[in-house]
C-alpha cells in the first residue's frame, strides 16, 4: 500500500517558530537572528550595538552556546536581560530553544530583541526561529571567497556585516570581490563593513536597526 | 551537517503514520530534497542505512529525488534553473527572483504492508 505523506522533516521546527513569529508580532517585538562562523566577532558587535542604542532602544539577548556561559556574562555586564541556551553539542538553534528560553526572558517593554546563534557558518541559515531578519557576520580574516564556499548562509541573511576591517592591510581580502560574489547571491542584502573592537562603523549598522524596530513596532499595533 | 537528527525525524514520522495506517512493514520511502535545503542526500541514505532496524523500517529502502533551485524574475518573467547559487537572471541580470523550488525537505510517500 502507498502512503501519500507530503510531510515536511523541519515542520516541527516551522510550526515553533511561526508561533515565535506570532508572539513576537503582538508585542511589536523586533527579532534579529546573528549568526557566522566561530571567531568574526558576533559578541564584540553585540556589545557595541547595545551600547550605542542604550538608552534608545530597550534591547533583550539570547546567547546561544554549545556549552557556556562566557557571552551572556559579557553582555549582562551591560545591563540588558539575556538568557544562555546551551544547546549541548548541537551545532545551531531552533525554534523550540528559543520558545523554552524565552520563558527565563521577561519580554514585557522590549523593543528587539537579539538572537547570537551558534558559532557556525553552516547549518543556523537552515532552521527557522520566528526572526524578523537573519544578520550575518564575516570578518576579513576569514576571506573574500566565503560566499561562494557558504552560499545559503548569504542568499538568506538580509544584512551582512564585514567585520574586522581594520585587519585589511594585513589580509588579501578583496572587498570588491566578495561584494560582487554577494551580489550574485543576493543581489538586495545590506552590507555594513566596520571595525566593532575599535567601534568603528557601528553606527550606520545601528541606524538600521533602529528603524527597522520602529517600523515592526508601527506594523504590530 | 544534522542529516542524523533529520533521520530520526523521518522515522518517527513514519512510524507515527505506519501505526495510524495500521502498516507494520515499510519497502520504500520517498524523500524529496531540494538543493537549497541544506540537507545532503548521501549523508541522509548513510544515516537511514544506518538506523533502520526492527520490523517496520529494517527492510526499508529510501529513495531520493532531487530538486534543483528553481526561480523566476520578478523583472521580465524568465523562469530558470540557479546554478552555483547565482540568483541573477540570465535574461535580464536583475536580482530581484521569486525562488520556486528547491528547498524541499519532506516524505512524499512510502509504500508499506
Amino acid at each position: 500500500m502507498e502512503v501519500k505523506l507530503v510531510s515536511n522533516l523541519l515542520e516541527a521546527n516551522d510550526l515553533l517558530a511561526r508561533k515565535n513569529r506570532e508572539n513576537f508580532r503582538q508585542r511589536g517585538l523586533f527579532v534579529i537572528n546573528l549568526m557566522s562562523a566561530p571567531g568574526a566577532g558576533k559578541t564584540t558587535i553585540l556589545e557595541k550595538t547595545i551600547r550605542a542604542l542604550s538608552g534608545e532602544i530597550r534591547i533583550g539577548v539570547v546567547e546561544g552556546d554549545i556549552v557556556g556561559t562566557r557571552d551572556a556574562e559579557r553582555v549582562q555586564r551591560l545591563g540588558v536581560p539575556v538568557v544562555q541556551i546551551n544547546t549541548g553539542g548541537a551545532c545551531h538553534l531552533d525554534a523550540g530553544m528559543i520558545a523554552r528560553a524565552l520563558e527565563d526572558l521577561n519580554l514585557e517593554g522590549l523593543e528587539m530583541l537579539i538572537v547570537e546563534n551558534v558559532g557556525n557558518l553552516v547549518c543556523p541559515a537552515e532552521f527557522d526561529v520566528g526572526e524578523d531578519a537573519k544578520v550575518m557576520v564575516l570578518s576579513v580574516t576569514e576571506g573574500h571567497d566565503k560566499p561562494g564556499k557558504y552560499p545559503l548562509m548569504f542568499r538568506e541573511s538580509r544584512v551582512l556585516l564585514v567585520n574586522k576591517t581594520d585587519l585589511l592591510p594585513f589580509t588579501d581580502f578583496d572587498m570588491a570581490e566578495m561584494e560582487k560574489d554577494v551580489r550574485g547571491i543576493n543581489p538586495a542584502m545590506v552590507i555594513f563593513p566596520m571595525a566593532a573592537k575599535r567601534g568603528e562603523g557601528i553606527e550606520p549598522w545601528a541606524n538600521w536597526l533602529k528603524d527597522q524596530a520602529h517600523k515592526k513596532r508601527n506594523q504590530g499595533f | 551537517m544534522h542529516e542524523l537528527a533529520l533521520t530520526q525525524n523521518l522515522m518517527e514520522t513514519l512510524a507515527a503514520s505506519a501505526r495510524q495506517q495500521g502498516i507494520s512493514r515499510i519497502n520504500l520511502v520517498h524523500l524529496v530534497v531540494g538543493r537549497m535545503s541544506g540537507a545532503l542526500p548521501g549523508a541522509l541514505e548513510f544515516c537511514f542505512s544506518a538506523l533502520k532496524r526492527g520490523d517496520l523500517l529494517g527492510g526499508a529502502r529510501l529513495e531520493i529525488e532531487e530538486r534543483e533551485i528553481q526561480a523566476q524574475c520578478q523583472a521580465c518573467g524568465k523562469s530558470f534553473i540557479v546554478e552555483d547559487y547565482c540568483f541573477l537572471c540570465p535574461a535580464c541580470s536583475a536580482g530581484e527572483v521569486k525562488i520556486v523550488s528547491g528547498r524541499e525537505l519532506y516524505i512524499d510517500y512510502y509504500d508499506g504492508e
